[in-house]
């Protein structure tokens, strides 16, 4: 182009913007100045993590045996002293069901062992507070499905019981595999659909927690995979998962023997469906045990599994590692498939026995004390200030609607007012559409009459109506009562259950393939209510928020049976209580709404 | 001016692309999915019941495997289940026994045998026959750079905890360090003392061997190799057989049919010369004591005027501590040491004279231009 | 014109891609499922300091041989007693629930590991090195040098020992207080054990800070011959503590059963400063023995059944038949529980000892001894050790 001597200013631009490039670019900073940038980024996660072992180390215990010999771990759950362990570290325990937990602080409390789960190694203890109103050191419990191969895994516990003055041993790892099967023993001490990890594990360790980077329990470490060196740590440790101790928890608390659940069915993987299988097996019912769960289900031979609890199934194994998670009587939910045809089915499931020697009975001041907890808790969740907050005279509107019948018949809807006052019985009155009075219904705990009119001479209920008017009157008046004052000799806590919301519903619902989530149905507490009339109240709350969500009402004399669902949980003039009821029986169902309230105190 | 300008504003200004730097935040799972697909499950078949089981890399998109020289490859069948569950079987193709290595073929199997076999193994789908295999393999001929404490994952089927299309087991650490194995089975020197990378693992659990070491980013390290016990620590020693070993014996591997090769020796793998080093010891002028009480301790007895061992340095009473980096704590131990080294291979000896400690070395006659003759065969 | 077109524009494209890296990378909104475990850029940062820990200490390290020597006569270790079958116990044999053992461990005569501990030519390693009584001793360092190393004298108890080199220019790493350490920070095992010349490289974590009655450091990092001696050091480079075996009950091979289990026991600087003190004047600590035996027909107290004499309960005039009710204000009901109370502390410290007669009770003071300085036991071959189990009760 034109001869010119450079300008002197395009120069200054191209030298004063490579020099400011130069001032600013990564690449240009020393090997020095990464070094440090490395370092601080690896001091900054070591001091995160030193944090989170602090925090939660406190809560690791290190069990021991009544005569104060060594064994094993758990970890503290809530601040009244409730902790999980291995069922195989109390087993020697179970004479006197009493032992030693050592903490942090150094002291030794008192231990007593509550409930056991034998076929899946858990136990649940309770430290016993060395004076009222003491906090222990705790920890929550997480969520297992969450947890990824990969995952830091952090184990606390008392390895070779090396620990002298009761503060815990503490190894950092990850999980290196997730829905693992370990067989059992005889039967027993069965780990299925375990985390494994390769955090350094080794005898002591049992019983105590697997914590992630949170620092929430993910499992519960039990088991380690041992070669010809003996029985030291190789870098397969397995835990217990915390999904699974879950469902077992309410009975573990009431200190029952908690049983396993079985369909009473075999599975197998369907070698006949061959092609270019990736990934995608096929399972089918082999045999199904006549009278069983899966029998009663409509299950049969042949049957593809195809969905098992939210989660696709490709394997025999993956069934029965997912099956060995459950107890007995808890509804799961199967997708099958026959001839091409879909359908769902809610099972509930059979009791596995345990291999044990002898009866382990329930202990009744821990069973007691297990409904005491719950009672309170429901009282905290509706009262909130469990003194002042009680009513004394309750009244409301109820606008009651029937659904239709299985045979097409319905009964027309119904209105009342009700009123509950202490030291009398419950009072309920029809109003019509046009606004005038019908009949009258009077009911207690025991008993429940029906007038046409307020002269007329009461004749009783039909027993179902009885009983789910029993069960409804249990609740305003034995179940709200000053629990120092209650008669608790009717209440058992039978453990746990589930509910399973729209049992009927298909889960495969388009867009469910995708998902491929293990349902997680909300857990709930079963208090076992003996009415004076012989029928069976099993009211169930739900073990999270202790609100009262379901009544099942059995009477096996008069054959009444009942389901009551409660929902729509309302403020009620500073109250928090259930504004709807969903009641099903064998021959009619209703839903009732509750309004219009007036509360005295 | 003004179009140099506006250049300037917009690069500085141009917004990051994708290929540029995106903050990880995946951990292992990079190495973790780059692995898993590429290790398989082997499994010994005698009659109806499984005899022996380990683990494998696919090292071709065809389906060849390296191995360790286990006992399951000399099984009736070898079957073989990949990370997705297909059941294949396996054809061996070659052994070699002073590396403790084999290659395997994978090919698919009939029906009917499979049938039987998915029974005994409780795993596997079939392919169907009419597709090639088309695997994903590791690539082996690529380098990685590994140094002490870089992270590692080692991945195979410890314990047989997988079944079917159930991912392998794996435990991670760190790389230790890379040195020569010096480690015995059962009571029994390994036959393979060349190169291993030492791993902060367990890799010595059984159903491992075979199975891969990878790094964080999933490079291909080395194989699991098999239990064997430390001679130097007499403990469960944890290492992998480095990739620059794995491919040199691929190169020699590949093609041959099935037979044993005594493989070709690198320095460290060499076979036994039970008694030449002896002969070369005399040669070299050296005459060792054979006085001791408990132990006899490898000192220097005679030293023969104007020999080779004379004139690089070797006295008399010098105690000799190390041979080519070897300790040699007594005769038992030297005599080994001595007897693993090529005919030709130079002698650098780590003496103690009095209070000092000497390094000095001896080359042999055949090495040197001297014209000394030789006597007597070596090897 | 050209030129100076040039000019610029290799201005422009050498700023072009400085540029484009300039910009603030984009983080990728993080999944929530993998927020779990540490990020991949952290990984690669964690291990380039592990590169660098080696590297800074690698001047410290010294590689430790040995010559001559034979195993000691403790050859079999103690085996789990579910393993063994009751007739086929041996006398050396421990029923310990919790400490399962490793039969007829020999130690092997690979290098081993020590460090620099002052620029005076003190080097401190573990004893285990030793166990075979070497002839010969000789340290390697960084650079090279190979030394005829002396070895001063050793702690049996703590497993550590001192050695000595005739050199200058050593390099003393920096060690880190008690106050500094925390459960959960990275440490990191340095050994020479491969006899390589570069370090062999165990990481794990702190597990405890005070074990062994305060003798040890606990890790979960995988200590093993490969590091025994070496320093398990922090992510700085600076020193946590010696590596040692290391188990609750004394004996030269306790605690080499626990290696590369992911529970190891590094001696730290406060203990070692102690140790050396002593080490240095040529002192020894050795093993500390009571000189007794128990008689385990009592299931629920520690009752004597022969005094060695001599032997310091001897001096003290205990008696068979006497019991021992607390040792150093500890309570003691089974023979497992004196070991655990009196198992780290060398021969020559004070023990009291609360003890109960048919009659009446008496306290005294003994000083442990030396295994050299007992007299026979009557009935039995050797003098107790109370870290051994006792010879199974004669037929009642």
């Amino acid at each position: 182009m034109h001869a010119h001597p450079p300008k002197p200013w395009t120069y200054r631009w191209g030298v004063a913007a490579v020099c400011a490039a130069l001032t600013f670019h990564p690449q240009f900073t020393t090997a020095a100045d990464q070094a440090e940038s490395d370092l601080a980024q690896v001091v900054t996660a070591q001091s995160e993590r030193i944090e989170s072992i602090a925090r939660v180390a406190p809560s690791a215990v290190c069990i021991f045996d009544d005569t104060q010999r060594g064994g094993g771990s758990g970890v503290l759950i809530d601040p009244t002293g409730y902790g999980l362990t291995n069922y195989h570290v109390v087993a020697g325990m179970l004479e006197t069901r009493k032992g030693f937990g050592g903490l942090a602080d150094g002291v030794l409390y008192d231990l007593e062992v509550l409930g056991i789960d034998i076929t899946g190694d858990v136990a649940m203890f309770r430290l016993l507070p060395p004076k009222p109103d003491f906090q222990f050191p705790y920890v929550s419990i997480g969520d297992s499905d969450t947890v990824r191969v990969g995952d830091t895994a952090i184990a606390i516990g008392n390895p070779f019981s090396l620990s002298e003055d009761y503060t815990p041993s503490v190894s950092v790892g990850m999980v290196t595999g997730t829905h693992r099967y370990q067989w059992g023993t005889q039967g027993n001490l069965v780990y299925t659909d375990c985390i494994q990890v390769d955090t350094a594990i080794n005898p002591g360790n049992s019983g105590g927690p697997l914590f992630n980077i949170n620092g929430e329990v993910i499992g519960i470490n039990g088991r380690i995979s041992v070669n010809t060196r003996g029985r030291y740590n190789v870098g397969f440790g397995y835990a217990i998962s915390s999904n699974q101790i879950k469902r077992f928890m309410p009975a573990l608390r009431a200190g029952i023997l908690a049983r396993h659940g079985t369909l009473l069915a075999v599975t197998e993987d369907d070698l006949s469906a061959g092609g270019t299988a990736f990934r995608s097996g096929s399972v089918r019912f082999t045999e199904v045990q006549p009278a069983g769960p899966a029998d009663r289900a409509g299950i049969r031979s042949d049957d593809k599994l195809l969905w098992f609890d939210g989660v696709r199934i490709e394997s025999a194994n993956q069934v029965a590692s997912m099956l060995g998670t459950y107890p007995v009587n808890w509804p799961v939910t199967l997708e099958l498939e026959r001839n091409g045809q879909r359908r769902s089915a809610v099972v509930r499931l059979e009791p596995v026995e345990p291999n044990m020697r002898g009866a382990f009975e329930v202990d009744r001041d821990i069973n007691a004390q297990a409904v005491r907890r719950v009672l309170e808790a429901f009282q905290r969740a509706v009262l909130k200030n469990v003194d002042t907050q009680r009513p004394t005279r309750w009244s409301w509107t109820i606008d009651r609607k029937y659904h239709p019948s299985e045979d097409g018949t319905t009964r027309s809807d119904e209105r009342f007012r009700v009123t509950h006052r202490d030291g009398a019985m419950g009072h309920m009155q029809q109003i019509h559409a046009d606004g005038t009075k019908g009949r009258i219904i009077e009911y207690d705990d025991n008993e429940a009459t029906q007038r046409i009119d307020a002269g007329d001479n009461p004749f009783p209920l039909h027993p179902t109506e009885g009983r789910i008017l029993a069960a409804l009157f249990t609740v305003y008046h034995s179940l709200l009562e000053p629990l120092s004052t209650i008669d608790l000799s009717p209440a058992v806590h039978g453990g746990g259950d589930a509910i399973v919301e729209n049992p009927q519903a298909s889960i495969t619902t388009p867009g469910h393939e995708t998902q491929n989530r293990r349902l997680n149905p909300r857990i709930v507490e079963v208090i076992h209510w003996f009415m004076p009339s012989g029928a069976e109240v099993r009211f169930s709350f739900d073990t999270r928020s202790f609100l009262l969500v379901r009544a099942v009402v059995e009477d096996k004399l008069s054959g009444a049976k009942a389901t009551i669902r409660f929902s729509d949980y309302r403020d009620v003039d500073g109250i928090h209580w259930p504004c709807a009821l969903e009641v099903a029986t064998p021959t009619f169902n209703y839903r009732e709404t509750l309004t219009h309230w007036e509360l005295t105190r | 001016m003004i179009v140099q300008l506006l250049i300037l504003l917009t690069t500085i200004a141009a917004p990051i692309g994708d290929a540029a730097i995106v903050v990880e935040r995946q951990g292992f799972e990079r190495a973790v999915s780059t692995v898993m697909p590429r290790v398989v499950k082997l499994y010994g078949l005698r009659g109806g019941a499984e005899a022996g089981y380990g683990s494998g890399i696919i090292v071709s998109e065809d389906g060849l495997v390296l191995t360790v020289l286990s006992l399951l490859i000399d099984a009736r069948r070898i079957r073989v289940v990949t990370a997705e569950g297909l059941l294949l079987g396996a054809d061996v193709i070659h052994r070699d026994r002073n590396r403790q290595l084999a290659l395997i073929q994978l090919r698919p199997i009939d029906d009917e045998a499979s049938r039987e076999d998915r029974h005994a193994l409780h795993s596997g789908s079939q392919p169907s026959s009419s597709d090639r295999l088309r695997l994903p393999f590791f690539n082996i001929a690529e380098q990685a750079e590994l140094r002490p404490g870089d992270w590692v994952l080692a991945v195979g089927n410890a314990f047989k905890v997988a079944e079917g299309a159930e991912p392998v087991s794996l435990v991670h650490g760190v790389f230790s360090t890379r040195t020569r194995l010096d480690a015995r089975r059962r009571k029994r020197d390994f036959r393979y003392r060349d190169d291993v990378l030492v791993i902060d693992a367990i890799t010595s659990n059984p159903g491992a061997p075979g199975g891969a070491l990878v790094n964080l980013d999933g490079q291909f390290l080395g194989m699991i190799g098999r239990e064997v016990i430390s001679n130097r620590t007499n403990t469960h020693f944890n290492y992998a057989i480095p990739r620059d070993v794995l491919y040199e014996y691929l190169l020699e591997a590949r093609g041959i049919e099935d037979r044993e090769s005594p493989g070709s020796q690198p320095t460290g793998v060499s076979s036994n010369d039970e008694n030449g080093w002896k002969n070369r010891l005399s040669e070299a002028g050296i005459r060792m004591s054979k006085v001791g009480y408990k132990v006899v301790l490898p000192f220097v007895a005679r030293v023969r005027l104007g020999s080779i061992a004379s004139r690089a340095g070797l006295r008399k009473d010098d105690l000799i501590l190390s041979v080519n980096g070897r300790n040699v704590p007594d005769m038992t131990a030297f005599a080994n040491t001595m007897s693993f080294l090529a005919p030709d291979e130079p002698w650098d000896l780590v003496i103690r004279r009095e209070n000092r400690i000497v390094s000095l070395r001896i080359e042999h006659a055949t090495t040197t231009d001297e014209t000394t003759p030789e006597t007597g065969g070596g090897q | 014109m050209t030129t100076h077109l040039t000019a610029s524009l290799c201005g422009w494209l050498v700023l072009l891609p400085l540029s484009v890296a300039m910009a603030n990378p984009t983080p990728e909104s993080s999944d929530p499922s993998s927020a779990q475990h540490p990020d991949f850029t952290l990984l690669h940062a964690t291990q380039k300091t592990f590169r660098n820990v080696a590297d800074t200490l690698r001047p410290s390290l010294v590689r430790i041989e040995t010559v001559g020597g034979s195993q000691p006569p403790e050859q079999s270790l103690p085996v789990d007693d579910s393993e063994v079958a009751p007739k086929k116990r041996k006398r050396s044999q421990m029923p310990f629930r919790d400490s399962p053992g490793l039969s007829g461990f020999e130690v092997a005569d690979g290098p081993t590991t020590g460090i620099v501990y002052s620029d005076d030519g003190y080097i401190i390693t573990s004893s285990f090195n030793f166990i075979r009584e070497p002839l010969l001793i000789t340290a390697s360092l960084y650079d090279g040098r190979r030394l005829i190393a002396k070895l001063i004298a050793r702690d049996q108890v703590r497993k550590i020992a001192l050695l000595k080199v005739e050199a200058t220019n050593l390099h003393v790493p920096q060690w880190l207080n008690a106050n500094q350490l925390d459960v959960g920070q990275w440490s990191i095992a340095l050994g020479l054990g491969f006899g390589g010349d570069d370090p062999s490289v165990n990481v794990g974590i702190i597990s405890a800070l005070s074990r062994m009655h305060g003798n040890a450091v606990q890790t979960d990092a995988k200590l093993s011959p490969a590091n025994y001696g070496g320093p398990l050091c922090d992510i700085h480079g600076r020193v946590i503590g010696i590596c040692v075996p290391m188990a609750q009950r004394p004996g030269e091979l306790a605690g080499i059963e626990l290696y590369d289990s992911g529970v190891g026991f590094a001696v730290p600087k406060h203990r070692i400063e102690e140790i050396v003190a002593v080490l240095k004047t040529g002192a020894s600590f050795y093993r500390g023995w009571l000189g007794i035996s128990v008689d385990r027909r009592h299931r629920d107290s520690l009752v004597i059944a022969n005094v060695a004499d001599p032997s310091p309960m001897q001096a003290a005039g205990v008696r068979p038949g006497d019991k021992i009710l607390t040792a150093n204000g500890k309570d003691i009901r089974h023979f497992g529980e004196l070991v655990q109370t009196l198992y780290m502390l060398p021969a020559g410290t004070p023990v009291e000892l609360l003890m109960e007669t048919d009659d009446s009770g008496y306290q005294i003071e003994v000083k442990l001894a030396r295994s050299a300085d007992l007299g026979p036991l009557p009935d039995l071959e050797e003098p107790f050790d109370p870290s051994q189990p006792l010879p199974p009760p004669k037929n009642e």
